[in-house]
C-alpha cells in the first residue's frame, strides 16, 4: 500500500476541518503552542551591553571591521547598532593608535569605508553613505521651511514596545526631500527635534526596521518600527554548500540560490515537489518517481547505473530520513549545487548534485517577530475518464463472449483451483443449460454490465476531493549574545481515496555567544507524522493477477456493497454458503474498512555545534548531528477483512465426515513492522579567512565521520482479536492442504529482522583566494572511505577535487563596455565519483532471515559475485559560466556551459546465463558524454507602482554514450515499454534513454495484421519481427526518451499590495511511448486498453487507425512488434502550467492597530495541466508512467500569512 | 605570553582532531548488513546448499512437456499465454523459450549449477573442509550438480548413444564459479562421463538416508546414478545402483492409506521420496494438461492408482492429481521408480523371477486390499521386460521421466512415433529425430557463440 495522493483513504472519516477539540491531535498541537510560549519567554531576555569610558586604543592590521568595532566597544561605554549584513560589504581596516578619542578612532575607522556614522548618547549607529543624489539634496539649504514647530516630542519602539535604541528621525521637506534635520532616539527610544517645519514630514528609520513617515507634532508618542526581515536577502545573495555560507561573488561553481519569497509561492507539504517550478537546471523524471527516489535530476544524467538521486543536505548534514517528514515553512533557503566545484565538497555521494536546505533562524539585535503561514488546499478528483487502460464495458462483454465461444475458458471451469471466472462468462456459461425464463434473466443481466461503468462508481462511491490543511507558527528573536528561532506546525491531509496523513513539527534553533570568539548553537527539529490507509483507488482492486472489470458495480441501487470475484468463483463461493466455512466474499466497498494500515513516524533532528575563534582569521567548528527515525507500520486485516477470511478457510482441513480444523485460527491478521534509522555524523573543521591588503585567503579543511544504522524487525500474529488481545498459532513448518485445490503449501510467515550500518569518514579541504576582489581561485579536493561491504582496503579511499577561478571583468579599469556594466566569468572543472553497492570485490552471500520450512536449517543466497574488473566509475565536469548585468539594472542573469566526461560507467551488461548468476552484471558498461547549458534571465520589464517581473531558467542537457561495451545488438533489448524508459539503451552516440521503435510497415488491408520489415521486406513474421534475428539496426530511432531541454518560466504582477506570480514548466526534445493494446493480456488479464475501439475491422480502417483487428488465438509476438513498434512512439514535448499564485498584502493601516506587522493572503491554483503539447492524443507524457495513472489533479489553496 | 596561549589552543584542537580520526578504522571495518557475510565457514556453504529455490528446484520440465503423458485440446492449446509455449507444444524447431531471465529452463538451471560450483570453488579454503561436515558439503554439491547436468541433458541434447557419444553435442561444463570464462559446448560422452564421476565422487561423502528428503544423500546418488545409467542404456549398472539404492531403504507408500477423494491424495516428502525434487512447466497445469486416454486405459480394475492419480474432468477426460511434490511436477527419486529399473535390468539380464519379483512388490503397494490380487507372471525375459515397461508408464506417468523412456527405447527400435493437434493440424515426432534434444535459447546461442543442436 502507498500514500501519495492517489491512494486509499478512509472513507468513514469526513472530518474536514481542524481536529475535534478533544481529539489527539488538537492535544498535542495545544503542547506545542505551550512550549512555543515558553521559548519564547527565555529567549527574549535581551543582554544589555556593559558601559565602561575609556580613551581607545588600537593596533590591528587588516582587521575585520566588526573586529575593530568589538574591539572599541569593549575599550569603551559606547555601544554600536547595526546590521550584520552591510558589514560585509566592509573593508579591512588597519589602525594603530594610542590613547585616541573616540571620534578620532571613528574617524580613522571609517575613513576607506562604505558607511557613515553617528553618535547620540553612546550609542553609535552604522548606517550605509547615502547615493549621491541623497546626499547633495540633503546638503542644501531648505527653502521650505515657513513655519516651525519648536519641539517634537516622541519615542520610537518596536513591534513589542521596546524602546528603539538610535534610531533615525529625520525631517523632510514638503516635497519628501531629507533636509539636514535629524537626531536618534536615546537609551530609551525617546527623541526631541527642534524647528520642525509644520509642512514638513517626519521619517523615523532603524536598521532591520521598515521605514514610517509621520506627520510632526509637538507630542507625537509613540512610534512603532516593524521589523523587516529581507533586507538581508536584497543586500546579498548568499549560497549556502552545508559546509560554509558564502557571498554569491565569492563562489566560482555553479549555485542556483533559491530565496524563502520564491519558496512560498507554492503550497504543499513537501519541500522537494517545489523545487521543479522555480530551480534552473533542475527536472523531476516521473519514470523514477513511480519506481523509486524523488526522480530529481540536476542537468541531466551522471551515472547509468549507479544510486541517480540527489544528495539532500538539511542544516549541513545529509537528511537521511524521509523528506516528507520537513516542513517547508521552516525552510529559509534553499541552495541547488549543480557542478563539480559546487558539490565535490560533499564528495561520494554528490555525483548527482547536491540540494541544501537550510532552516530559519533568528537573527542578531533583532526583537521577537512571530510569523504564522496557514493554507487550506482542495484537490480535483482524479480524471478517470482519461485513462488509457480502460475498455468499453460493452466492448469488454463481446470480447468475453467471443473468448467463450472459441472455448477459452473450458479449462478453467473444470479447474479444481475454481480460480475466478468473470461474472458475464459465468452466466454464459449458466444460459447453455438455463430455462427458457432464466436465459431471459441472464441476457438482463448481460446487458446490465455491458452498459455499466467501474468508473462511475468509482467516482460515487470511493473517490473525493483531497484536502490539505496546513497551519504553522514561526517565532524568532535576537539580542546581541543569544539568537534563537522555533515554531510549530501542523499538516493534515486527506487523499482522494481518503487516505490521511498528518505531520506535527516543532523546531528549535539557538546560538548562543558567551563570549565573543566563541559561538554555540543548538537545534533539535521533532516531527511524528501519522497515516492511515483509505480506500482501493482505480487499478488497486484485482484478481488473482486481473485488474478489475470495467463492468465492475460496486454498489447497488441503494449503496450497498456487492461483491467482487476475487480468489474463487462466484458459483463455488455460493456453494460453500450456510456451511462452515467463513463467507469467502470480496465486498471492495467495505474491506478497506477491514484493511487499515497505519504508518507513524518519529524524527528528531538534533544539531549541535561550537565555533571557537582561536585567532583572529582561524576557527576551529565542531559539527555534530543526530538523526533518529522511528517508522512503525501496523497492517491489521481484521476477522472482517477478505485476506483473514481466505487464509482460514484457505487452509480449512475438511475430514470425511464435514468436520473442519482451521489450521489459521479465525480471527485478524496483524502484521506489525518498525524501522529504526540512526544516524551520528561529527564533523570538524578549521575555517581560515585572512585578509592582507588586496588578498583575501577563505579555507576551510577538516575532517567529518558519519554512521547510519538502520534496523528493521517484522512480525506477523494470526488469529488476532483487538477486543479481548489475544492472537492464535499456526505452523509454519510442514505444508499444508489448501482448499479448494488440494495442493499443499505452506502457511506465509512474514517474521523478519534485519540490520545494517554504512558507515563514511572523510577528509576535506576548500579554500579561495581572491585578489582585489576581481580574481578568484578556488580548490577543494575530499577522500572518503566507507564500510561498504568487500571494498578492499586499498579502494575505500576515493578522492574527488574541484578547482575554479572567476574574474570580475567588470572591475577592471579598461572595462568601459556600458551596455552591460556589470559581468563576471567564471570556470571550474572538477572530478567526481559513484559509489555502486553492487560494486564489491569478493563473493557475499545474504542469509534469508527464516529457517527453511523443510529442513528447518538456515539458508542463504548470493548477494554479489567476485568481479575483478569492477571500477569506480568516474565523471569530469568542466563548468563555463557568465553573470552580467544590462545597463540600467533591468536585466540580469547567468548562462552556464557544462561539459561532463562520464568513464567506466556502471551498466548492466548482458551475460551469458549458462554462467548461472542471472542473465546480467552490473559491469563498468559505458563511457558517456554531456553537453549543456544553463541560462537563468532575470528581468524587471516594469517598475511603477505597476512592476512585472520574469525570470527564465532555460536549460538543456544532452547525454551521449561514447563507448558502450556489449555484443548483443538483438532489437529486442532496445525497444522500451511506456514504462520502462529508464531502461538502458546503451548504443555508442544514442542517448543513455534512447526511444528506438520497431520499423513500422502499416496494418495490412486485408486482414488488420500489423506489419513491420525484415531485410527490407515487408513482412507479418513476428517472430523474425522480434526475435533475435531483428538487429538494433533494424529499428528506428527516435531521440532521447528523457526531455533534452527544459525550463521553467516565472512571472510576477505586482500593483500596490497584490502580487501574482505564475509558473510555467517546459520539457521539451524528446519522446516516449504511449500505452497500447494487447490482445493476449486482454485475454489473459483483463487489462484493456481505450484503443480497443479504434481497431482495424474492416478494409479501409488500415488510413484511419493503427491499431491491429482482433484476433484469436493472441500471438504474443504480434502484440509485442506493435506495442514496440514506430506507432506507439509520441513525441514528448509539452508546457504545463504549474502554478498561478495570488496575493495581496492588507493595507498595514488595516491592520497595524491590531499590532499586526503584515498580513497576506493568497490563493494558489497548481497542475493546471498542460497548455501545449506536441502529442495529439491528448495523453500527458509526465503521467504516463505506470498503469492508470491519472496525473497529478489541479489543486487550490487558500492561505493567510501574517506577521507581527 | 599571547603567542604562546595561541599554541596551546591548537594543540587543543590538534588533539581533538586526532582522537576524532582514530575511531575511523573501526567503523570502516563493521559489517554494512548484519545478515551479509563472505562464505567463510562450513555453516555458510551449508546454507548456501539449502536454499529451497535453487537445489532441488529449477529442473527443466521441457521434456516431460514433449512427451506423451498428457495432450491439450485446441481450445487450451490458443488459450496458451505466450508464442513460445504454443511452439514447445508443436515440436517446433526453434524459438521454443522466452528470452533472457525468467520462465527460462536454461535459467534456472545453470543457476541451479553456479551454487554448487561455489561451494566445491570455496570448499579447500575453508577450515574444517577435511571433516566429515565438510565432505557431507562436497558430497551434496557434487550430488546436485550431477543431478541438473543430468536432467538438462535429457533435454537438450540428443540421446546418448555409447557409439556416437563421443561425437555428438554436449552441454557446456561449467565447473567452477568464474563467470567471465566462456560457454562451451562438450561431448556428449563428457557430459555424461562429467555427470557420472560427480555422482560416483559424492556417493561416499554424503548420508546413507537423508536428513530429509530434499537434501541430497547416499542412497539419493545411487538412485541418480541408476537413472544415468539407464538413459545410456547400461542396463547392468542400471541395475546394480538401483539395488543399492533399495538395499538402504525399499519402503513404499500404502496406497490403500491414501484418501483418493483427496485432491492431492500424496503428501509432499513422504516416506517413499528418497530425493525430492521438482519442475514446472507452462504446458503441465493439471487444469489444461489432459491425461493421454491410452495411458489411463492401462490401468486396471483394483489398481489404486487409478483413482489416487487421476480426477475426471466434466467432460470425461482426465487430469493427473498424483504428484508427489507440492507444486511442479515431482522428477525426484522414489522406491517406486527404484523398483521399476532394477526390475527392468533383471529383465534384460534374463532374471524373470527376479523382475517379476519387484514388480509384484510394487504393485502390492498400489492395490487395493479389497480386491484380489493377481501376481504378475511371464515366461520370458522379453515378456517380462514388456510388462516392466508397462508397468513404467502406469507407475511413472507425469514424473519426467517419459520423454528420456521414448529417447532412450527408439534407439533400440521401439519405433515410438508421437503425435500431436494442434488448431486442427497433426504434428508429428518421429523416432530419434534430431529435435529429441530441444534447440537451446537463442539468446543464449547469440551470447555465448555456442553450436545450436542441429535441426
Amino acid at each position: 500500500m502507498n500514500y501519495q495522493s492517489h491512494s486509499k483513504g478512509l472513507a468513514n472519516d469526513i472530518t474536514l476541518s481542524f481536529p475535534t477539540p478533544f481529539g489527539r491531535q488538537h492535544f498535542r498541537l495545544l503542547i506545542a503552542m505551550k512550549l512555543t510560549l515558553l521559548l519564547i519567554l527565555l529567549f527574549s531576555l535581551r543582554v544589555t551591553a556593559d558601559i565602561h569610558a575609556q580613551t581607545i586604543t588600537l593596533s590591528l592590521k587588516n582587521a575585520p571591521l566588526s573586529r575593530v568595532l568589538e574591539e572599541v566597544r569593549k575599550q569603551s561605554d559606547y555601544d554600536f547598532v547595526y546590521d550584520d549584513a552591510f558589514l560585509k560589504r566592509a573593508n579591512p581596516v588597519s589602525v594603530s593608535m594610542r590613547n585616541a578619542t573616540m571620534e578620532q578612532t571613528l574617524n580613522r575607522i571609517f575613513a576607506r569605508q562604505p558607511f557613515i556614522y553617528e553618535i547620540y548618547d553612546h550609542i553609535i549607529t552604522i548606517q550605509p553613505k547615502p547615493l549621491a543624489s541623497e546626499s547633495a539634496a540633503a546638503d542644501m539649504p531648505d527653502p521650505t521651511l515657513i513655519l516651525a514647530y519648536p519641539e517634537v516630542r516622541g519615542r520610537v519602539v518596536d513591534s513589542l514596545g521596546n524602546p528603539l535604541v538610535g534610531a533615525t528621525v529625520r525631517v523632510l521637506n514638503a516635497e519628501g526631500k531629507r533636509t539636514t534635520l535629524q537626531t536618534t532616539t536615546d537609551r530609551d527610544g525617546y527623541f526631541l527635534l527642534r524647528n520642525v517645519p509644520e509642512d514638513g514630514q517626519l521619517e523615523v528609520t532603524y536598521v532591520g526596521h521598515a521605514t514610517t513617515s509621520l506627520k510632526p507634532a509637538a507630542d507625537i508618542g509613540i512610534v512603532v518600527l516593524k521589523a523587516v526581515q529581507s533586507e538581508l536577502e536584497e543586500v546579498e545573495v548568499m549560497v549556502n554548500t552545508g559546509y560554509q555560507t558564502l557571498p554569491r561573488e565569492r563562489a566560482t561553481g555553479s549555485f542556483v540560490q533559491i530565496d524563502n519569497d520564491l519558496f512560498n509561492q507554492q503550497t504543499g507539504s513537501n519541500v522537494l515537489e517545489r523545487l521543479e517550478a522555480i530551480t534552473s537546471g533542475l527536472m523531476v523524471d516521473r519514470h523514477a518517481t513511480t519506481t523509486s527516489g524523488n526522480g530529481i535530476r540536476i542537468r541531466g544524467l551522471s551515472t547509468i547505473s549507479g544510486p541517480k538521486d540527489v544528495l539532500v543536505i538539511v542544516d549541513n548534514f545529509p537528511y537521511e530520513g524521509d523528506i516528507n517528514n520537513i516542513n517547508p515553512n521552516d525552510v529559509e533557503s534553499v541552495t541547488v549545487l549543480r557542478d563539480a566545484a559546487a558539490a565535490s565538497i560533499w564528495g561520494a555521494r554528490a555525483g548527482n548534485g547536491v540540494i541544501v536546505i537550510t532552516t530559519k533562524r533568528g537573527k542578531a539585535n533583532l526583537p521577537i517577530s512571530v510569523e504564522s503561514n496557514n493554507v487550506v488546499t482542495i484537490g480535483a478528483i482524479p480524471d478517470l475518464y482519461g485513462l488509457q487502460e480502460h475498455m468499453n464495458s460493452s466492448d469488454f462483454v463481446a470480447v468475453e463472449e467471443m473468448l467463450y465461444q472459441k472455448g477459452y475458458y473450458n479449462s478453467k471451469f473444470t479447474s479444481p483451483t475454481q480460480a475466478v471466472i468473470s461474472p458475464v462468462v459465468e452466466l454464459l456459461r449458466e444460459r447453455e443449460t438455463a430455462s427458457a425464463e432464466r436465459i431471459a434473466q441472464i441476457d438482463r443481466e448481460i446487458k446490465f454490465y455491458r452498459n455499466h461503468d467501474v468508473r462511475d462508481d468509482y467516482l460515487t462511491y470511493m473517490y473525493q476531493r483531497s484536502i490539505n490543511q496546513q497551519y504553522h507558527l514561526g517565532l524568532r528573536g535576537g539580542s546581541k549574545k543569544m539568537v534563537w528561532s522555533s515554531s510549530a506546525g501542523y499538516d493534515h491531509n486527506s487523499s482522494v481515496l481518503s487516505a490521511k496523513d498528518s505531520r506535527i513539527n516543532l523546531r528549535l534553533h539557538q546560538e548562543y555567544r558567551p563570549v565573543n570568539n566563541l559561538t554555540l548553537t543548538a537545534a533539535i527539529t521533532y516531527t511524528q507524522r501519522q497515516q492511515r490507509s483509505g480506500k482501493p483507488g482505480y487499478g488497486e482492486i484485482t484478481t488473482n493477477s486481473n485488474f478489475i472489470l470495467p463492468y465492475t458495480p460496486l454498489a447497488d441501487d441503494h449503496g450497498n456493497a456487492i461483491a467482487f470475484p476475487k480468489g474463487l468463483r462466484i458459483p463455488f463461493v455460493e456453494s460453500l454458503d450456510g456451511g462452515n466455512f467463513l463467507d469467502w466474499r470480496y465486498y471492495p466497498m467495505e474491506d478497506y474498512k477491514h484493511d487499515v494500515n497505519k504508518r507513524s513516524y518519529q524524527d528528531v533532528f538534533l544539531n549541535t555545534g561550537v565555533n571557537y575563534a582561536i585567532v583572529p582569521g582561524i576557527q576551529l567548528d565542531v559539527k555534530y548531528n543526530y538523526q533518529r527515525q522511528e517508522t512503525s507500520t501496523e497492517d491489521l486485516k481484521d476477522e472482517k477483512s477478505f485476506y483473514a477470511r481466505d487464509m482460514t478457510n484457505k487452509y480449512s482441513q475438511v475430514a470425511p465426515n464435514g468436520n473442519i480444523t482451521y489450521l489459521v485460527p479465525k480471527g485478524g491478521v496483524l502484521n506489525l513492522s518498525n524501522r529504526t534509522l540512526q544516524s551520528h555524523n561529527i564533523r570538524g573543521q578549521f575555517n581560515i579567512s585572512y585578509d592582507w591588503g588586496p588578498h583575501q585567503i577563505v579555507a576551510l579543511a577538516g575532517g567529518e565521520a558519519r554512521s547510519a544504522h538502520i534496523k528493521t524487525k517484522q512480525f506477523r500474529y494470526w488469529g488476532y482479536n483487538g477486543t479481548i488481545m489475544t492472537v492464535g498459532n499456526v505452523d509454519y513448518t510442514q505444508p499444508h492442504p489448501q482448499y479448494p485445490s488440494g495442493g499443499t503449501s505452506f502457511i506465509p510467515n512474514n517474521d523478519g529482522v534485519s540490520e545494517r550500518t554504512t558507515n563514511f569518514v572523510s577528509a576535506f579541504a576548500n579554500a579561495s583566494y581572491s585578489f582585489r576582489k576581481r580574481y578568484i581561485l578556488s580548490g577543494s579536493v575530499r577522500r572518503d572511505a566507507s564500510n561498504l561491504f568487500g571494498l578492499a582496503t586499498n579502494d575505500q579511499w576515493n578522492p574527488f577535487w574541484s578547482t575554479g577561478i572567476s574574474w570580475n571583468v567588470s572591475d577592471e579599469p579598461f572595462y568601459r563596455f556600458g551596455t552591460i556594466p556589470s559581468l563576471k566569468l567564471r570556470a571550474t572543472y572538477g572530478f567526481s565519483g559513484n559509489i555502486n553497492p553492487a560494486m564489491v570485490a569478493v563473493t557475499t552471500m545474504t542469509y534469508f532471515s527464516n529457517l527453511t520450512y523443510t529442513t528447518q536449517m538456515r539458508s542463504a543466497r548470493f548477494n554479489n559475485f567476485y568481479n575483478p574488473e569492477l571500477r569506480w566509475e568516474t565523471i569530469k565536469t568542466l563548468n563555463l559560466a557568465a553573470d552580467f548585468k544590462l545597463k540600467g539594472d533591468r536585466i540580469s542573469g547567468t548562462i552556464e556551459y557544462f561539459h561532463k566526461q562520464g568513464k567506466n560507467l556502471f551498466g548492466e551488461a548482458q551475460l551469458d546465463y549458462t554462467a548461472g548468476i542471472g542473465s546480467s552484471i552490473t559491469k563498468n558498461v559505458a563511457s558517456m558524454k554531456a553537453n549543456g547549458v544553463d541560462i537563468t534571465l532575470n528581468s524587471l520589464n516594469i517598475d511603477r507602482t505597476f512592476k512585472w517581473s520574469s525570470v527564465l531558467n532555460f536549460s538543456y542537457a544532452a547525454e551521449k554514450i561514447t563507448d558502450f561495451f556489449v555484443r548483443n545488438m538483438s532489437a529486442s533489448n532496445f525497444v522500451t515499454f511506456y514504462n520502462g524508459a529508464n531502461k538502458v539503451t546503451g548504443m555508442s552516440g544514442k542517448p543513455v534513454h534512447a526511444m528506438f521503435g520497431y520499423r513500422w510497415a502499416g496494418l495490412n488491408p486485408e486482414n488488420g495484421n500489423p506489419r513491420g520489415y525484415f531485410d527490407g521486406e515487408i513482412t507479418e513474421d513476428y517472430r523474425k519481427l522480434t526475435g533475435s534475428d531483428s538487429q538494433v539496426s533494424d529499428l528506428t530511432y527516435f531521440g532521447s526518451a528523457l526531455p533534452t531541454t527544459y525550463g521553467t518560466f516565472l512571472n510576477s504582477f505586482s500593483y500596490k499590495g497584490l502580487t501574482l506570480d505564475v509558473s510555467v514548466i517546459l520539457k521539451l526534445g524528446y519522446y516516449f511511448r504511449r500505452p497500447s493494446l494487447s490482445y493476449s493480456a486482454l485475454y489473459a488479464s483483463w487489462s484493456g486498453h481505450v484503443e480497443y475501439s479504434e481497431r482495424w475491422q474492416k478494409p479501409g480502417d488500415e488510413a484511419k487507425t493503427d491499431v491491429p483487428s482482433l484476433v484469436y488465438p493472441a500471438n504474443s509476438n504480434r502484440d509485442r512488434f506493435y506495442q514496440y513498434s514506430e506507432a506507439t512512439v509520441l513525441k514528448g514535448d509539452h508546457i504545463r502550467l504549474q502554478y498561478v499564485n495570488l496575493a495581496y498584502a492588507l493595507a498595514p493601516q488595516w491592520i497595524s492597530r491590531w499590532g499586526i506587522q503584515g498580513a497576506q493572503v493568497f490563493l494558489n491554483l497548481s497542475n493546471l495541466g498542460i497548455i501545449w503539447k506536441a502529442n495529439e492524443e491528448g495523453i500527458d507524457p509526465d503521467y504516463i508512467r505506470s498503469l492508470y495513472q491519472t496525473g497529478n489533479p489541479r489543486r487550490v489553496s487558500l492561505g493567510l500569512k501574517f506577521k507581527f | 605570553m599571547k603567542v604562546k596561549y595561541h599554541h596551546q589552543q591548537l594543540l587543543i584542537a590538534t588533539i581533538t582532531a586526532l582522537v576524532f580520526l582514530s575511531g575511523c578504522e573501526k567503523l570502516l571495518n563493521e559489517p554494512s548488513d548484519k545478515s551479509l557475510a563472505v562464505p567463510s565457514s562450513l555453516e555458510d556453504l551449508q546454507a548456501l546448499l539449502e536454499n529451497p529455490d535453487k537445489s532441488s528446484a529449477g529442473f527443466p520440465a521441457a521434456g516431460e512437456e514433449s512427451a506423451d503423458d498428457y495432450y491439450l485440446t485446441d481450445e487450451d492449446y490458443q488459450a496458451l499465454y505466450t508464442v513460445w509455449d504454443q511452439r514447445r507444444y508443436i515440436w517446433a524447431d526453434d524459438d521454443l523459450f522466452a528470452q533472457g531471465g525468467s520462465g527460462n529452463p536454461w535459467y534456472s538451471g545453470y543457476f541451479a549449477i553456479y551454487g554448487p560450483n561455489a561451494v566445491l570453488d570455496f570448499l579447500p579454503n575453508i577450515e574444517g573442509s577435511e571433516t566429515e561436515t565438510g565432505k557431507y558439503i562436497k558430497g551434496q554439491a557434487l550430488f546436485w550438480r550431477a543431478f541438473h547436468y543430468y536432467e538438462m541433458a535429457q533435454v537438450w541434447t540428443l540421446p546418448y548413444d555409447a557409439a556416437t557419444a563421443s561425437k555428438e553435442l554436449g552441454l557446456p561444463l561449467r565447473l567452477d564459479p568464474d563467470f567471465n570464462k566462456p560457454s562451451i559446448r562438450s561431448s556428449l560422452a563428457e557430459t555424461y562421463e562429467q555427470i557420472l564421476e560427480d555422482l560416483k565422487a559424492a556417493v561416499p561423502l554424503l548420508t546413507t538416508r537423508p536428513i530429509h528428503s530434499v537434501r541430497a544423500s547416499r542412497q539419493g546418488a545411487y538412485g541418480v546414478l541408476a537413472r544415468v545409467f539407464l538413459a545410456m542404456r547400461d542396463y547392468d549398472n542400471a541395475g546394480k545402483y538401483a539395488d543399492s539404492c533399495l538395499q538402504i531403504h525399499s519402503e513404499l507408500l500404502d496406497f490403500n492409506t491414501l484418501d483418493a477423494s483427496d485432491r492431492a491424495p500424496i503428501k509432499a516428502y513422504n516416506h517413499e521420496t528418497i530425493t525430492a525434487a521438482n519442475s514446472f512447466g507452462d504446458l503441465l497445469y493439471a487444469a489444461i494438461a489432459k491425461v493421454n486416454p491410452q495411458v489411463y486405459a492401462l490401468y486396471q480394475e483394483g489398481d489404486l492408482r487409478k483413482q489416487v492419480f487421476f480426477e475426471t474432468n466434466p467432460d470425461g477426460t482426465h487430469r493427473f492429481k498424483g504428484n508427489f511434490m507440492e507444486y511442479g511436477v515431482f522428477n525426484g527419486i522414489a522406491t517406486g521408480e527404484m523398483l521399476l529399473i532394477r526390475a527392468e535390468c533383471y529383465a534384460r539380464a534374463g532374471k524373470v523371477s527376479s523382475a517379476l519379483e519387484d514388480l509384484n512388490t510394487l504393485l502390492r503397494s498400489r492395490w487395493d486390499k479389497d480386491t484380489p490380487f493377481v501376481p504378475y507372471v511371464a515366461s520370458t525375459a522379453e515378456d517380462a521386460k514388456k510388462l516392466v515397461l508397462t508397468e513404467r508408464r502406469r507407475e511413472l506417468i507425469m514424473r519426467g521421466l517419459r520423454w528420456s523412456d521414448i529417447r532412450r527405447l527408439n534407439l533400440e527400435g521401439a519405433g515410438i512415433t508421437q503425435t500431436r493437434t494442434a488448431n486442427g493440424k497433426v504434428h508429428t515426432l518421429l523416432p530419434n529425430d534430431p529435435r529429441y534434444a530441444l534447440a537451446l535459447p537463442e539468446d543464449v546461442i547469440e551470447r555465448s557463440g555456442m553450436v545450436q543442436n542441429r535441426r
